[in-house]
């Protein structure tokens, strides 16, 4: 790679033609919106013409606000969930991975490319579908196979009442059910993209180690531990900062499954969510800057953490 | 390849075909619960309001293609739409991320370290936050409503990702190609045309298939700022037929499938490309 | 190693081609597609010459968007210079939607409004002066070329009400008291229909199980058909209750019923005599001493009435959402519903012709029911209480004199008749027709009002809807079971009841800068274009609506402070309870 120095500019200036359209396009619609989002928060401001400068008292405000709270400990539990979810994609990986047929491995690789070219909204409607309490799949299979009459039971020694005699429950309805609901979407959670990931790093171990891996007779929950496991933890390590980060501001899903109140009682309520109310619903525009600033604190932090602590040795 | 040998050698003694029988059964049960939806979209788009009533589960008979030309009605208009976004989309990302990605490739540049951290940290941007200014943005440039106004954000959107990746890639090209071509006058448009594409092919096409999926998904910045039914992107379409208080399932499954249905004409060719792609990726990763 | 070199095989070569010519075919498709939008029949440019006007709505029930539809090719038939575009959102993205594009200033020259009086003030006009002038579609003219249109049967008669002349505020049949908004003094929507609500029963389900065809005219008809039906249920051992319950149904009931116990309390809570019960009053009577929350008869009879009632929903009732108590009924699992005309269409076209709907209004118990009998004697009114579709103007329109005309075209007498025997609600026009089954949603302007809630925005709303969401799902009820609730509600109201005042009050002030805002438009309009005497009763309505504001403000601050020290006078050792 060449080197320019600032004198050595005044030759290779035509380079900077080539960069400017980028350059130019993230500063004025990525970077300007968020500086301006910066400065707005700490103004009362409504989106469109009223501001007025308030100093910290948006923040203030947001450290103070238990709607904001309770989403950061929901969105606490998605990220864990999330994490968890991230593993039966690895399991199918290594799985398919060590399947002897290599036409078979090729097979399964091309069947889970399509449920991944389905349109994130589509599946999102589909599921919704799904939880539908009258018409849907879930209530509809656990009443067909006498397992809501179970859950009645448990329901009523645990005093929930949430699945009562001759209701479907409201999957996305009833505000104790839609933590659940939101953990168990996706099911069986297997993502394609991380799987054929996975699935490409596992395809550069060669055979001779597990040729010497049978040999000292491990069994295969060795074989993946020391393995398989370590030159897939770079996919992983990405795949789990992303999927933080991810988590912590997403909020279209919960948006499109629960409308923007974050379903009843407001239980689903996220702070990407709320941001948005806030700013879209309820004309409080600094507000919202404010707690994305907080937000991107926390995203900043997490991620310095994470580089500094979970480091891969090669 | 003795691997195969090995394998196929391991897979015939007893204790060998169990575990590849339990091997297959797993990966085909997952299989089967990924593919679930999809059934159900399809099962369910041939089906009246009746029938899916008393047997939403497996396929009734008569069936009800006519579902589809419903749907058509309702969503059909937008497939144009999206298609033209995606694709001006991609067609934007990757020509101007090619050309900043071949100098980051190539030359450090004063102010190297400084414009690499701040994509970095715009990564780390929550988007709600920005959404009313890049709101009011483009307001003041009179974008709204507009095919512009969807696009050009975009285009900014994937650069940060798409630069990164094409550096990562570009880096690997040896040197000496390039200044083989200097030497012959190519300016450095000409190098990009000559030598970037034709060896990076497969990795524009993988990162062109990302932008063109991403494209299509576009929900939230269309459902803001386009006012005119006829002009909507398909994944706002379809937000909007769910939220019609009668709730005619048929068409509206099929509305879903009709709009899976480019996804999948796309798939089936760049398929190659794409797990080669993203197998060459991870590499990388 | 990143790619293969060497040259891809044959048939990677076609199908790499064949896959390129696709994609080329798409995009040329999808080129044509906008260049059709663009510039073809329709669009923009191609109607450049026309006038444009647009309108928002988020009624997707059944059959509105294609009536709406159809009103509007009829209005091009009649305009062949305008163009007229509908644009339906769906409910839940309604609010964002509105709000961006009126910050967007790309917003529809019409917006179905829902009240937002933030954005009322700012972004819509007040259409005072204009309601003030007849509609010219009542001319004899008009009507003529409307009947050649809409067919003969809207041919005027001696039973229709001739209105030509009248100020269009007049030809509304609650004097478009729905499109007023109280807290602006002004007249902003003009509503196209009127909403009432009403019970429906499957009159072949009362009929096998209770034995009538009749609907119930008391209370206690009420509760002896529902009990009759549940005896059938069990009987036959059927999936059947006699009310289809959800979240939304119990709020109809609430909102019906609280209404109608609490009026009795007007003269203990209404200090000032305005007919109102505002927030400040309300602290007054319950944290001074005017009314005891935790023993008032009223008040406990407006949530027993509920809770009774309430025993004949489907179990687990709160969980439900509003289209599956809807699908209850089509079903036939349920022999009674109750909810808005809003949703008449929708109910009407899933029930089909599978049976047939009663309509009857809400029953009040007899004077001598023990219960219930003293504290819920009279109906609520329902003038004014919900006005269908009002469309509000927005200030940025292009072309004011065209959306008004439209808006006068959808309310004329017969273009509204038309207009909503499509939908099946129930016009707002004087004098329109109404087939049998809509005459049964005719509103009844004689009753009393909805006083007051029994929580003010913010903590104490939140509490009560918890608490009382418990109260009423409740699957069995201890003889206490209400004093309970009313025990542990009243202690979180003392709590929390004078935050959430603060607070609202401090809120209310941004309203009252909007309409500052409102007032320097028109201070402004009146010295550019002098006072003419419809600014001039803006300018006043305004000013006299701050005026009152301020005054409102300042008053319930004053029964705040008196409230706060009364309660402190109360709780403080040494003093009565």
């Amino acid at each position: 790679m060449k080197v320019i120095t600032f004198r050595q500019l005044r030759h290779r200036w035509r380079l900077y033609l080539l960069v400017l359209p980028a350059i130019a396009l993230v500063c004025t619609f990525s970077y300007f919106p968020a500086a301006t989002a910066v400065f707005r928060s700490f103004y009362r401001w409504d989106g469109d013409e009223i501001s007025e400068y308030i100093g910290l008292e948006n923040f203030y405000r947001a450290l103070t606000d238990p709607v904001l709270g309770h989403s950061f400990y929901l969105v606490m539990i998605l990220i864990l969930s999330n994490f968890i979810k991230m593993i039966p994609s690895i399991i199918t990986a290594v799985v398919i991975h060590r399947i002897a047929s290599e036409r078979g491995r090729y097979l399964y690789r091309v069947l889970f490319v399509i449920p991944m070219i389905i349109p994130g909204m589509v599946a999102l409607l589909i599921w919704k579908y799904f939880y539908d309490p009258t018409v849907g799949v879930l209530n509809g299979l656990l009443n067909s196979t006498g397992l809501m009459a179970l859950l009645q039971h448990v329901d009523d020694w645990f005093g929930w009442r949430v699945f009562v005699e001759n209701a479907n429950p409201a999957w996305l309805g009833h505000p104790k059910l839609i933590i659940p609901s939101l953990i168990f979407w996706g099911f069986p959670w297997v993502g394609v993209v991380g799987v054929l990931l996975y699935l490409a790093g596992l395809g550069n171990i060669e055979q001779d180690i597990y040729d010497a891996a049978e040999i000292d007779g491990c069994g295969w929950l060795r074989k993946f531990w020391n393995i398989e496991l370590p030159l897939i933890l770079t996919q992983i390590r990405l795949n789990l900062i992303l999927m933080i980060i991810g988590t912590l501001q997403g909020w279209g899903l919960i948006f499109i499954l629960l409308g923007d109140s974050g379903g009843p009682a407001g239980v689903g309520m996220v702070p990407g969510l709320y941001m948005f109310r806030k700013a879209f619903r309820e004309s409080e525009a600094g507000y919202a800057c404010g707690i994305g600033l907080l937000l991107f604190f926390l995203t900043l932090a997490l991620t310095v953490i994470n580089n500094r602590y979970v480091r891969v040795k090669k | 390849m003795t691997d195969a040998v090995t394998g196929y050698m391991r897979a015939k003694t007893r204790r060998g075909r169990l575990n590849e029988l339990t091997k297959h059964a797993f990966v085909l049960a997952v299989l089967v619960f990924s593919f679930y939806p999809l059934y159900m979209m399809l099962n369910i788009s041939f089906k009246t309001n009746k029938q899916f009533y008393h047997q939403p589960w497996w396929p009734t008979w008569p069936m009800y293609p006519a579902n589809y030309s419903l749907g058509w009605e309702t969503v059909g208009a937008a497939i144009p739409n999206t298609i033209y976004l995606a694709v001006m989309q991609t067609m934007g990302v990757l020509a101007v991320a090619l050309l900043a990605s071949y100098v980051f490739a190539r030359y450090r540049l004063p102010g190297h370290n400084l414009f690499w951290s701040a994509l970095m940290i715009l990564l780390m941007m929550p988007g709600v936050a920005n959404m009313v200014p890049l709101f009011t943005l483009l307001r003041s440039l009179g974008l709204l409503n507009s095919y512009t106004g969807l696009i050009v954000p975009a285009i900014a959107g994937g650069q940060v990702f798409n630069i990164f990746i094409l550096r990562n890639y570009l880096e690997d090209t040896p040197e000496e190609l390039f200044e083989a071509a200097e030497m012959d006058g190519a300016g450095a448009l000409r190098q990009i045309w000559n030598i970037v594409i034709p060896m990076n092919g497969s990795v524009l096409a993988t990162l062109a298939c990302l932008s063109f999926i991403g494209g299509w998904n576009d929900f939230l910045l269309p459902l803001l700022i386009m006012r005119d039914p006829a002009r909507l992107p398909i994944a706002v379409s379809l937000y909007r037929l769910e939220g019609a208080y009668v709730r005619e399932w048929g068409p509206t499954m099929a509305a879903y499938a009709i709009s899976a249905i480019p996804m999948i004409i796309l798939f089936i060719f760049t398929m190659r490309f794409f797990i080669r792609g993203v197998a060459a990726g991870a590499l990388k990763g | 190693m990143s790619n293969r070199a060497g040259g891809a095989s044959r048939g990677e070569k076609i199908r790499n081609l064949i896959g390129v010519g696709i994609l080329a075919a798409a995009f040329l498709w999808s080129a044509v597609h906008m260049v059709h939008l663009a510039f073809g029949p329709g669009s923009a440019v191609s109607t450049s010459q026309k006038r444009v006007v647009r309108f928002a709505h988020w009624q997707l029930e059944g059959g509105l968007v294609e009536a709406l539809n159809d009103a509007a090719r009829l209005y091009e038939k009649l305009h062949p210079d305008v163009r007229v575009e509908q644009i339906p959102i769906p409910e839940r993205a309604y609010p964002q939607w509105v709000r961006t594009q009126l910050i967007g200033r790309t917003a529809p020259d019409l917006i179905e409004s829902q009240g937002w009086e933030n954005l009322i003030v700012r972004y819509f006009v007040p259409i005072t002066d204009i309601i003030e002038k007849p509609n010219p579609y009542h001319s004899k003219e008009w009507e003529q070329r409307l009947v050649a249109l809409l067919g003969d049967e809207y041919k005027s008669g001696p039973d229709t009400v001739n209105l030509e002349g009248v100020p269009w505020r007049d030809t509304y049949i609650d004097g478009m008291q729905g499109g007023y908004m109280q807290t602006l003094q002004d007249f902003y929507g003009m509503p196209l229909s009127v909403f009432t609500i009403r019970c429906y029963a499957n009159r072949d389900l009362l009929k096998k199980a209770a034995g009538t065809t009749e609907p119930p005219q008391d209370l206690e008809t009420f509760f002896k058909i529902c009990q009759d039906i549940q005896a059938y249920a069990q009987k036959n051992n059927l999936k059947l209750v006699p009310i289809a319950g959800s979240k939304y149904t119990e709020s109809v009931f609430r909102g019906k019923y609280w209404g109608m116990a609490i009026w009795d309390l007007l003269d203990k809570m209404d200090l000032n005599e305005d007919g109102w019960v505002d927030s400040g009053e309300q602290l007054m009577a319950f944290m001074g001493s005017g009314v005891d929350m935790m023993t008032d008869p009223n008040i406990r009879a407006g949530h027993e009435a509920i809770f009774d009632i309430s025993r004949y929903f489907n179990p687990g009732f709160m969980a439900a959402e509003r289209d599956q108590s809807v699908f209850l009924f089509a079903q036939g699992n349920a022999a009674m519903i109750a909810t808005g005309t809003w949703d008449a269409g929708s109910l009407y076209k899933q029930v089909g012709g599978d049976f047939e709907i009663l309509v009857f209004d809400f029953p009040i118990p007899r004077p001598n029911n023990p219960k219930f009998g003293p504290y819920i004697r009279y109906r609520l009114t329902e003038a004014g209480t919900k006005a269908g579709f009002p469309m509000a103007m927005t200030k940025f329109s292009e072309d004011p004199d065209l959306t008004v005309d439209f808006m006068h075209f959808l309310s004329s007498q017969k273009v509204n008749e038309w207009l909503n025997r499509r939908f099946r609600w129930f016009p707002a026009t004087r004098g329109a027709r109404t087939d049998a089954m809509l005459q049964a949603f005719e509103p009844k302007m004689e009753g009393v009002y909805k006083l007051f809630d029994l929580y003010l925005t913010g903590q104490t709303q939140l509490r009560y809807e918890q608490m009382y969401g418990d109260y009423i799902s409740a699957a069995q009820a201890a003889p206490d079971h209400y004093e309970r609730f009313i025990r542990q509600y009243w202690a979180a109201y003392r709590s929390d009841v004078f935050a959430d005042f603060e607070r609202n009050w401090a809120n209310s002030y941004s309203v009252a800068t909007q309409t500052e805002k409102a007032l320097a438009h028109a201070r402004t309009r009146a010295v550019r274009r002098g006072l003419t005497p419809e600014i001039q009763r803006n300018l006043s309505a305004l000013a006299l609506g701050q005026v009152r504001r301020m005054h409102g403000r300042a008053m319930d601050w004053y029964r705040y402070q008196m409230a706060k020290q009364a309660y402190e006078n109360r709780s403080s050792p040494g003093a009565g309870p």
